[in-house]
């Protein structure tokens, strides 16, 4: 039978957090996030988490299983073992249980602008793409905004200005989009000291993406088009 | 995007590789010259002498060294420094102190090559 460790902490009431222990049935295939449910339906009602696809596509219910961050709804009980320690993401606000308040991440996400800005007018009809050209976004474009990256990155932990890899992999895809105009705004910003230079590679983010997107190559690919627009003199001020 | 935020940290972060690269060479050179060619004994205060002495390439070689190692040590703790994101006063305290020890290391490791010659 396996035994989840869910970490519990509710700020209203002002009790310490603590981890509260729970037997679950022996269910094959069982993932994660049915666990917590099953808590949920028949253990304690009182239980915060997030969820909403329960198939890895809307990144809702990204969180600390085990040893590292991982999608619960794609995260079978019998791959982490008899028994399941379960953590919020890190690096934000906890509002109760495994909920956190998402505002800084967002924030940093809506900081790279993250649509399209093309030069001059725009198109009557659609804008034409290559399929060479579409290739260039097309693994960064799958990014699910679950934070998982985020609550693993440990320069996040220590600076909240910093964009973080997600932001900065969803930047590459608009820097590398050849329907996009604003390549040298986009490399000023993110080569600002809040930027791409903060990284320090320690490959978390790659490590916990459940898309297997690989921020910190996209962050690696960043600092080189950052250092070439540099020295050429594409570089804005900021501010 | 509003708010004005330098880009220091490109010109810190490539000028830290580069110094890196710099230095990796340096070390290699250094320790094979020093403890692998040598060949005769011991290596002695006169055998680095006779080499400074004798070649512009090897003075230069650790002229250089000497400014590298210093930016790029100072720089390394500052990228730890930064990563807490100091208050501005802190950093510029900070950033003062380094230049003033970067300046005395340099001048010392200068001053202690030149009595080589």
């Amino acid at each position: 039978m396996p035994t989840f460790k869910v970490f519990r902490y509710n700020p209203k009431t002002g009790d310490q957090a603590y981890f509260q222990t729970y037997q679950l049935p022996d269910v094959k295939g069982m993932t994660i996030l049915e666990g917590l449910y099953y808590i949920l339906e028949n253990l304690d009602s009182t239980l915060a988490f997030r969820s909403s696809c329960r198939m890895g596509v809307c990144g809702s219910c990204a969180m600390h299983i085990g040893d590292k961050y991982r999608l619960a709804c794609e995260t079978q009980i019998a791959d982490i073992g008899d028994t399941v320690t379960i953590r919020p993401l890190a690096h934000m606000k906890i509002i109760r249980d495994l909920v956190v308040d998402l505002t800084p991440f967002f924030a940093q996400y809506e900081a790279i602008k993250p649509y399209l800005i093309p030069v001059g007018e725009p198109p009557t009809r659609e804008f034409k793409q290559s399929p060479a050209q579409r290739s260039k976004i097309d693994i960064y474009v799958d990014c699910i905004l679950c934070a998982a990256c985020y609550g693993s990155c440990p320069v996040v932990a220590t600076d909240e200005k910093y964009l973080g890899p997600q932001a900065l992999l969803k930047a590459l895809r608009f820097v590398n989009d050849s329907r996009d105009g604003a390549t040298n705004d986009r490399l000023s910003y993110l080569a600002t000291d809040y930027g791409v230079f903060r990284c320090h590679t320690i490959f978390n983010c790659q490590q916990v993406c459940p898309k297997n997107l690989d921020p910190t190559g996209a962050i690696g690919k960043l600092k080189m088009k950052s250092l070439i627009a540099k020295f050429t003199g594409k570089l804005k001020k900021i501010g | 995007m509003a708010e004005k935020v330098s880009n220091q940290s490109l010109l810190t972060w490539f000028l830290q590789r580069f110094s890196g690269l710099f230095l990796a060479f340096f070390l290699f050179t250094h320790i094979n010259v020093h403890h692998f060619l040598h060949s005769e004994g011991l290596i002695s205060f006169a055998d680095v002498n006779a080499r400074l002495t004798g070649s512009f390439w090897w003075q230069l070689f650790y002229f250089l060294f000497v400014p590298f190692c210093v930016f790029h040590a100072l720089n390394g703790i500052w990228a730890i420094i930064a990563d807490y994101r100091p208050s501005k006063g802190f950093s510029i305290f900070t950033k003062a102190a380094f230049w003033i020890i970067a300046i005395i290391l340099t001048a010392v490791g200068t001053f202690t090559l030149t009595n080589l010659f």
